[in-house]
């Protein structure tokens, strides 16, 4: 049964017909057909035209790690402001074209990058590109739109701290990457989006806008000559140049044996994460490194969900994951009564160093290969978006296709004695914690773990002073 | 996925017809030429009442199931709420072959699973390569055949569930929301969260998972759709062989009770210590989806509150600056009566009153002016567009086909759920808003932020 689905998901698109063109035989991300346009800006397009819609994804180098000490949080600012209008449209003229024609546009920030997106019917993507054209070289950053963008994002980093869960994520990056860029939060602190004036946000746009920093993927349903020709119209003749982007720095492991624990003194429950760096998916290990986490804590039967849920009930949900937009960083977590955390923390940690010592069993290798196999599709490349968010993360990383391509052929030659050298070798043993509960109550059981440093929920910022 | 355009869109694509030919539109607005959604699917109605819904995609190896039962917590009294969810988490543990295993051997076999439960249905999704299609059928015929539970099991999704209750107790807005259904119902089952309430919770018995699986728990309550690299005709065999034998039950006693007309404003003030800003939930009585005037209210989200370009998040968050955050709507498809409500989550130092009054002054603005043409065909081409994205994926089709069929009438519907909101009128909406959104049915929930008394920092202003 196992080799029998193997081949029919390897077989997959091998009896589709080219209906959409320039697409060869199966491949899970398609070659696509790629170009720089005049300006240096460069292109790929995937045509498919299962669905009436078309995706454009824009991504340029830069984000947060070009924030200014002190000023975390001005890329995000950026990313808000983009989509406050842009060229001749003030915000709300910019909204009611993307919402009249039932499209949408966003602007993200990261740390690494920050990416405009659009999706709307075939008959729209004219209209998208200007849309793009116009937020990537002519956005607005008007001053009432960004005293207002400001204040909402401080008022919202303000909300999130009602919801531990919510928090978990600038806590953990902080605490892990501290003392390194890496730890700065994209979304920065509520002190320092008031410290970024809109002149920071201006500069952050000159140098981080511009087509050489730029890759430009639209995926769906679209005539490629015609759709590569009004790109060139929209953004062959952008000039703009930018000081080339900061250079992507080392992620570094985190000290072994530190726990920071954050004060929610009305949480009933208690929230945790622990890890450290491992690495990322261009690592000849992923395939391995996919097959043994899936096992631990990557699906709903994994040992961690298995024993902490469905055995124990102490809590909805347990996993554990790898960053790859930092290195790779691993972490498993969950959360429980606080009157349980002892419990949980400490079973969990367990089945970590068991899984570190003994790894997969046979058994347990031929199901994750096969759920790896069953669910890649539908979770990562059914859809033309996907596929392009996919493919844009690849090529930003500088990896080929070739990485999702091979990927399923890979799982299924991992051995048992690979993947168990995986576990053993390659997975972290030296083990950071941050934990976000009711210190009073939590206090005493993380101190097993290590060095406890405080700090309180609500105090500005997402780290010890 | 991509080479083959599937033959459900190839289809599904094939006539142009005007837009919204049904609609009383503007005569000068040029008609777009605008193709029908038309999934080509099939159906059986199995003899114990079953109705299967089979849509061919060969566009990845997969398949979709997309399983409806009419049962949620709308089926719940006092003293057992909050079982139709708690049910749904046992259907995962309780059948007789595969009771204990049921998630390992899926997951083996390449599926994964997951469930909802609203008021109104509860929904078994199985995600798998198309070689599992035997298996997740016996699976399928396992729980459908009758359960058994092993009370260690029971009383570890117990906690499971528990948790689950917590977590969203951690978060104020859900907290203002229960509190604000509680206050908005006096005898319909709506009135309770489907999570169900805390001392229920801690109190269900086994026997109420029995009583509540022999009640509600029949094939002939049920829908089962699947999407996917499937052939029809050996589909059909195949799920008769598996599902055929399962006996049909007796009708249910159908849920009578009706909520009673609302008579006045009704009010709830909350202080919550983790609130950090303040949030208003405004709600009032409304239709239920099967009612004609449903797309009315469809309509009345798209213009109020969905996207930047509708009135409330306009005034409210950009220009005037009084809210963070503007939500809300219908309460999702309800078989019975529901609720519209407006959620605003505030700026820190702004006051409920001020964006109470701004909220229920813009609502009476659209009641008297109703909504421009421009606007109207904005709806209209944002609900076209959000019907599109969701044929994206194997998965979006299923559930649109099974909730199309639950709610609307049958899987056929599709493209007449579009029809019905190009139909709306701005007549329609002026009369609507006009009836439903009076004080008399109006119910206004209100979370202070902080702890209340001690004022910390940026207690609203408005706060007493």
């Amino acid at each position: 049964m196992k080799s029998a689905l193997l081949l029919l998901v390897l077989a997959a698109g091998c009896a589709g017909t080219a209906a959409s063109a320039g697409v060869g035989p199966e491949e899970l991300i398609p070659a696509g057909s790629e170009f720089a346009t005049a300006s240096g800006m460069r292109v790929i397009l995937m045509p498919d035209s299962e669905v009436p819609l078309v995706a454009f994804r824009l991504r340029f180098a830069g984000g947060s790690m070009e924030d200014a000490a002190g000023k975390e949080g001005t890329a995000s600012l950026l990313a808000s402001l983009l989509s406050c209008g842009a060229g001749s449209r003030d915000l709300p003229a910019f909204s009611e074209a993307v919402e009249f024609v039932g499209g949408s546009v966003g602007a993200a920030a990261a740390q690494r990058s920050v990416t405009l997106s659009a999706d709307f019917l075939k008959d729209d993507g004219d209209l998208a590109l200007e849309l793009l054209a116009d937020m990537a070289q002519r956005p607005r950053l008007a001053p009432g739109d960004f005293e207002r963008e400001r204040a909402l994002a401080i008022d919202g980093l303000r909300a999130s701290r009602e919801e531990p869960q919510s928090v978990m994520p600038q806590y953990w990056g902080s605490f892990m990457f501290r003392g390194t860029p890496w730890s700065r939060p994209v979304v920065g602190s509520e002190e320092t989006l008031a410290a970024v004036t809109l002149d920071d946000v201006r500069a952050a746009a000159r140098s981080q806008l511009a087509p050489d920093r730029a890759w430009f993927v639209v995926a769906g349903d679209f005539e490629p000559s015609a759709m590569r020709a009004a790109i060139e119209a929209r953004f062959g003749g952008w000039t703009s140049k930018s000081a080339p982007p900061a250079a992507k720095p080392a992620t570094p492991r985190a000290a072994s044996g530190k726990v920071l624990l954050v004060d929610a003194p009305d949480a009933w429950q208690t929230f945790f994460r622990f890890g450290n760096m491992a690495f990322d998916w261009s690592d000849p290990d992923f395939a391995a490194r996919y097959v043994a986490n899936t096992v631990f804590g990557g699906r709903f039967t994994s040992r961690l969900n298995a024993k902490l849920r469905t055995e124990l009930g102490l809590t909805y949900g347990a996993g554990s994951n790898f960053d790859d937009s930092r290195g790779g960083l691993f972490f498993v977590s969950s959360y429980t009564e606080t009157g349980k955390a002892e419990a949980c923390m400490t079973t969990a940690l367990a089945l970590y160093r068991e899984f570190l010592d003994r790894g997969l069993t046979a058994e347990e290798l031929e199901s994750s290969k096969a759920y790896i196999r069953g669910q890649y599709a539908p979770n990562a490349v059914e859809t033309a978006d996907q596929r392009a968010d996919l493919l844009l993360s690849l090529r930003f990383d500088g990896l080929s296709r070739d990485l999702v391509n091979t990927l399923l052929a890979k799982v299924d030659a991992v051995t048992l004695d690979d993947v168990n050298r995986v576990v053993r070798e390659r997975f972290p043993r030296d083990l950071s914690w941050v934990v976000i509960g009711k210190a009073e109550a939590v206090r005493p059981v993380v101190s097993q773990f290590g060095d406890v440093t405080e700090t309180s929920i609500t105090a500005p910022g997402w780290g010890p002073r | 996925m991509r080479p083959m355009a599937t033959a459900a869109l190839a289809l599904a694509l094939a006539l142009p017809i005007p837009a919204a030919r049904t609609a009383r539109a503007d005569p000068q607005a040029p008609a777009k030429e605008r193709t029908p959604v038309v999934l080509p699917a099939e159906e059986r109605v199995l003899a114990n009442g079953l109705k299967v819904i089979v849509l061919p995609d060969r566009s990845i190896p997969n398949v979709a199931m997309n399983t409806f039962w009419r049962v949620g917590s709308r089926n719940e009294r006092t003293g057992i709420t909050g079982v139709a969810h708690f049910f749904e988490h046992m259907m995962f543990r309780g059948g007789v072959k595969y009771g204990k295993s049921f998630d390992r051997d899926m997951e083996a076999a390449g599926g994964s699973n997951n469930a909802y439960t609203s008021f109104d249905v509860t929904v078994y999704q199985n995600w798998f390569p198309k070689s599992a299609l035997p298996l997740v059928l016996d699976m399928e015929r396992d729980r459908m055949s009758g359960l058994r539970f092993d009370p260690a099991d029971v009383k570890a999704e117990l906690e499971v569930v528990y948790s689950e209750f917590r977590l969203g107790r951690e978060d104020p807005h859900e907290v203002l929301a229960e509190q604000h259904r509680a206050a908005s119902y006096t005898a319909h089952p709506y009135q309770w969260d489907v999570i169900g309430w805390e001392n229920d919770i801690r109190n269900w018995k086994q026997e109420d998972l029995e009583r509540f699986y022999d009640e509600n728990y029949a094939p002939n309550n049920a829908v089962m759709v699947i999407v996917g690299d499937v052939d029809p005709a050996e589909t059909f065999r195949r799920v008769e062989d598996a599902l055929g034998a399962i006996p049909r039950k007796p009708e249910r006693r159908p849920v009578h009770t009706q909520e009673p007309p609302q008579k006045g404003e009704r009010r709830v003030e909350l202080v919550d210590p983790n609130a950090q800003l303040p949030m208003v939930i405004l709600g009032w009585h409304m239709c239920a989806t099967g009612d004609p005037e449903f797309p009315v209210f469809e309509v009345i989200e798209d213009l109020l509150l969905d996207g930047d370009a509708s009135r409330l998040p306009r005034a409210l968050v950009e220009e005037e600056q009084v809210c963070l955050g503007v939500g809300g709507g219908w309460q999702g498809h309800q078989f019975d009566p529901s609720l519209f409500t407006v959620d605003l989550t505030l700026r820190g130092d702004r006051a409920v009153e001020q964006a109470e009054e701004r909220a229920l002054a813009l609502i009476a603005k659209l009641a008297v002016e109703g909504p421009t043409e421009r606007e109207l065909e904005r709806v209209r081409n944002k609900n076209r567009a959000e019907i599109l994205h969701r044929l994206a994926k194997i998965d979006g089709k299923a559930h649109l086909l099974g909730e199309t069929e639950t709610f609307f009438g049958g899987w056929r519907n599709v493209q007449q759920r579009i029809d019905r909101i190009a139909a709306v009128t701005a007549d329609d909406v002026k009369r609507v808003v006009a009836k439903t959104f009076t004080k008399e049915n109006r119910t206004v929930a209100v979370m202070r932020a902080g702890s209340g008394g001690e004022g910390g920092g940026h207690a609203g202003t408005g706060a007493k």
